[in-house]
């Protein structure tokens, strides 16, 4: 694959994600211009990717939806979902375009037929809901002059005109073109002509419409349109326009964008031929607007075009051009296009590919490793009394600071904010939500919270879990809702922040909470717990039961979720990296999913321990305390040991015991335990001494390792030894 | 039932007329193309049955019960041009009759 094409496939995908964004957002505002602009420009420079790099079918997909998009920023198609689908199925087959071609090096043979298929679903769509006819925009509207003339006393109240002439058949479709036209919004006059001379009373069909219904509202075009609905189809609609004071925002993109290819041709006239260029960006400036219906401005440019021509000076008709356009519309037009801020841009950002990076971030960790390996040949010369003790201890020191912020430099590199992934759930919520018919919108908070590449990419599969979870076993059906005066659109937020060094990111819906009773049913069903132990249980405690492993109260299967991969699995790639997962639940109010990441994957605070002549390392995070027992005090329990500490029933493993290391039956008075906590289950560890405490680079295990029940990482430590960094839940299973 | 024929032969349309009457007041209307149309207990009308208005070029008698019919399409049943202004309405239907050679019902004038 050719340079060019990566670069394109990179380019095109946040192009995608970009559309995706803005369409989303403009689904949920469709009044709000800057989305659509937004939309529009990403589908335009999506079209601009797939020329230069000469994907037909794509630059034809995405044609497609850009004239849709452009019609509905000229007014002349209403913002529906219709369209935002058609847009987002546009973007989905895109995005398959760009897998395929990253997969095999060259564009997919199939393209061009499913091209046809979304052009073809924008051409259907366009059908319904398109008012104005292309040539009905370059022509005069006759009508609309004589039908404002009859009514020359509304003056400017009437706003718009429109001419709507129903299919001869629309009786049939159940249609009443004078009711659509009397629900109008603020009605001026109406006038009714007969589409064909009257035929004698006798010879009519009754069931046959042969009416131009034609009316003045005082409303816009797109309210027009919007209450026509599915008649709009068979509409022709003129607005009035206060041509001075409108600047350039009312002109249709494309004819501003022809605009601004005269004003690009101006700018180079310097030399030979300016005449010529000169005449022909005039006329044409001018025949766009006069097809635009901006007669007005077009006088303007054609007398700014002979005052060019006779001073053989460009400005002239530059500067008419640019107060055509106005100021704001040629900045919005200009901004995405122009290569200076692009270029701001790229100065700004640099692509790396994360294999380097990653490259780096090993490199840094071996340096830690060298780092710490001088410390203890520091800590080596002081015990043997050695003079250059002190200077080495210094020079430690100073390396240890360097390492550090390197280490924290390098680190940043591969830190990405949360919108990453936050930006992929609008999408998959709307999707979601239509599948469960549970209408619902999504609040996104605080996706501006950066951590670790790694950790932001593992949350999207958890997420989407949580968020399925949500809208199917938490938001209540309407009639639920409805009974308990909650909004009928559910509201799922997803919030992150940053605590210290973590990450904190919530998923919280407002639906019915998590449902106590039917969890015990659940667990007792499943033979999770026993009963004593459910009576024992505090509520929040049976709620966690949800992250056990075969847990799942849902009643029916679902496509979305209850296919029993439970909770759990969540859990699961959440501590993969260091994170937890709890959950929160409010009867009635809504249930909170927790997450708690680290903020960055690297760097794992580590205890210490001896156990069976080797040294272990426990996860810092993990540990509650140490503690000195008297040995009496742990009770065989079964095949097991047990410690009561504080009225509390502790199971306890035998460090060196469960690895299967050698054991050396000490009789030992007393017992050296660290007590452990994950998941809100306590865990005791018989060690033989407990030892400092590091931060480390943990490294997954590989190799033969692997497979070892226990460990979940290795670092190097100071001495050039490895120390092995336990799993504490795999210990306790 | 909508449409009706009252004791003296006028067409009445009562209520919300729908499409389903269309055919029954042509039918009325060819019939007694001189029958008087009455509206004024009309509240809404499918287009069907404004079109056969328009069609045969009926007067009715109004104003309808409906504020867009009274508004917005009775004075398009009415001349446009000739003596009869906004607060004349019987003259204008005299003019009316004068000027689309009598299809009006006589009737219509002893009420």
């Amino acid at each position: 694959m050719n340079d060019f094409i990566e670069q394109f496939l990179i380019e095109s995908r946040e192009q995608i994600e970009q559309a995706t964004a803005e369409l989303l957002a403009l689904e949920e505002t469709p009044a709000d211009k800057a989305r659509l602009d937004g939309a529009f420009r990403a589908f335009h420079t999506l079209k601009g990717g797939a020329g230069i790099v000469d994907f037909t079918a794509m630059a034809k997909a995405v044609h497609a939806a850009e004239d849709a998009l452009s019609s509905a920023r000229s007014g002349a198609r209403g913002i529906t979902a219709v369209l935002i689908g058609d847009c987002l199925t546009c973007l989905d087959q895109l995005a398959r375009w760009l897998d395929a071609t990253e997969r095999a090096g060259d564009f997919p043979k199939d393209a061009e037929a499913q091209a046809s298929v979304i052009v073809a679903r924008f051409a259907r769509s366009a059908g319904e809901t398109l008012v104005a006819l292309p040539e009905s925009r370059s022509v005069p509207k006759k009508w609309a002059e004589v039908l404002r003339a009859k009514y020359a006393t509304l003056g400017a109240r009437a706003q718009t005109a429109i001419r709507y002439v129903p299919d001869a058949s629309c009786f049939y479709e159940g249609l009443d073109p004078l009711a659509r036209i009397a629900a109008l919004p603020g009605v001026l006059a109406v006038s009714v002509e007969p589409a064909s001379p009257w035929p004698p009373l006798d010879a009519l069909d009754p069931f046959t419409c042969n009416l131009v219904l034609s009316a003045l509202t005082t409303s816009s075009r797109t309210d027009v349109i919007g209450s026509m609905g599915s008649a709009a189809g068979q509409c022709d609609i003129d607005e009035s326009r206060d041509e001075e004071g409108s600047g350039g925002e009312l002109l249709p993109p494309a004819a501003r964008e022809v605009l601004e290819e005269q004003l690009l041709l101006l700018g180079e006239t310097r030399v030979h031929g300016s005449t010529g260029r000169m005449a022909s960006a005039g006329v044409v400036a001018a025949n766009v607007l006069r097809s635009a219906r901006r007669a007005a401005a077009a006088n303007r440019i054609s007398d700014a075009t002979e005052a060019a021509l006779a001073e053989g000076e460009p400005r002239f008709l530059k500067e008419a051009i640019e107060t055509v356009l106005g100021k704001a519309s040629l900045s919005e037009v200009a901004a995405p296009f122009s290569p200076a801020t692009h270029q701001q841009m790229v100065r700004q950002t640099l692509r790396i590919d994360a294999a380097r990076i990653d490259a780096i971030v090993n490199l840094t960790g071996e340096l830690t490793v060298a780092k710490n390996s001088i410390g203890h040949v520091a800590k080596l010369a002081q015990e043997g009394g050695n003079a250059l003790a002190s200077i080495l201890k210094d020079r430690h020191a100073a390396l240890d600071h360097l390492v550090s912020e390197l280490q924290r430099s390098v680190l940043a590199m591969r830190v990405v904010p949360l919108d990453t992934v936050f930006q992929r759930f609008p999408r998959m919520l709307r999707e979601i939500s239509s599948d469960l018919g549970k209408p619902a919108r999504l609040v996104v908070e605080g996706g501006e919270t950066e951590a670790d590449k790694a950790i932001v990419e593992m949350l999207f599969e958890p997420l989407l879990h949580v968020l399925r979870n949500a809208l199917a076993h938490g938001v209540e059906n309407d009639s639920t809702r409805a009974a308990r005066h909650k909004p009928a659109i559910a509201t799922i937020r997803m919030r992150a922040g940053r605590q210290g060094e973590h990450v904190l990111v919530e998923v919280s819906d407002d639906g019915g909470g998590i449902d106590v009773a039917r969890i015990h049913q659940a667990a007792l069903a499943r033979n999770l717990v026993d009963e004593a132990t459910l009576v024992a249980m505090s509520d929040d405690e049976a709620i966690e039961m949800i992250f056990e492993p075969g847990f799942s109260t849902a009643r029916e299967v679902t496509g979305l979720s209850g296919r029993g991969v439970g909770l759990d699995a969540v859990r699961t790639a959440v501590e993969r990296l260091a994170g937890r997962v709890s959950v929160e639940s409010r009867a009635g109010e809504g249930t909170t999913v927790r997450f708690t990441l680290p903020y960055s994957v690297m760097l794992t605070r580590v205890m210490v321990v001896d156990a069976g002549e080797q040294t272990f390392g426990i996860p810092l995070d993990a540990v509650v305390e140490t503690l000195r027992v008297d040995a009496n005090r742990i009770a065989p329990i079964g095949a097991a040991h047990a410690i009561v500490l504080r009225d509390r029933t502790i199971p306890l493993v035998a460090l060196a015991g469960a690895l299967g290391l050698h054991r050396e039956e000490r009789p030992a008075a007393e017992a050296t335990i660290v007590v452990t906590k994950l998941n809100g289950h306590y865990g005791a560890l018989r060690v033989d001494r407990i030892g400092e405490r590091m931060e480390v680079m943990l490294k997954p295990l590989d190799g033969l390792l692997a497979g070892m029940r226990g460990l979940a990482g290795s670092t190097l430590l100071g001495d050039g030894s490895v120390l092995l960094v336990l799993d504490l839940g795999e210990l306790f299973q | 039932m909508t449409v009706r024929l009252a004791g003296d032969g006028t067409i009445e349309l009562d209520g919300i007329c729908p499409i389903e009457d269309a055919e029954k007041l042509q039918r009325y209307l060819i019939a007694d193309p001189q029958a008087g149309v009455d509206w004024r207990s009309c509240a809404a009308a499918h287009t069907a049955l404004i079109q056969i208005l328009f069609a045969a070029k009926v007067i009715p008698h109004g104003p309808p019960a409906s504020d867009f019919l009274r508004d917005h399409i009775e004075p398009l049943l009415k001349p446009r041009s000739g003596v009869s202004g906004p607060g004349e309405p019987e003259s204008g239907k005299i003019a009316a009759e004068g000027a689309r050679g009598g299809t009006r019902n006589p009737r219509e004038g002893q009420r």
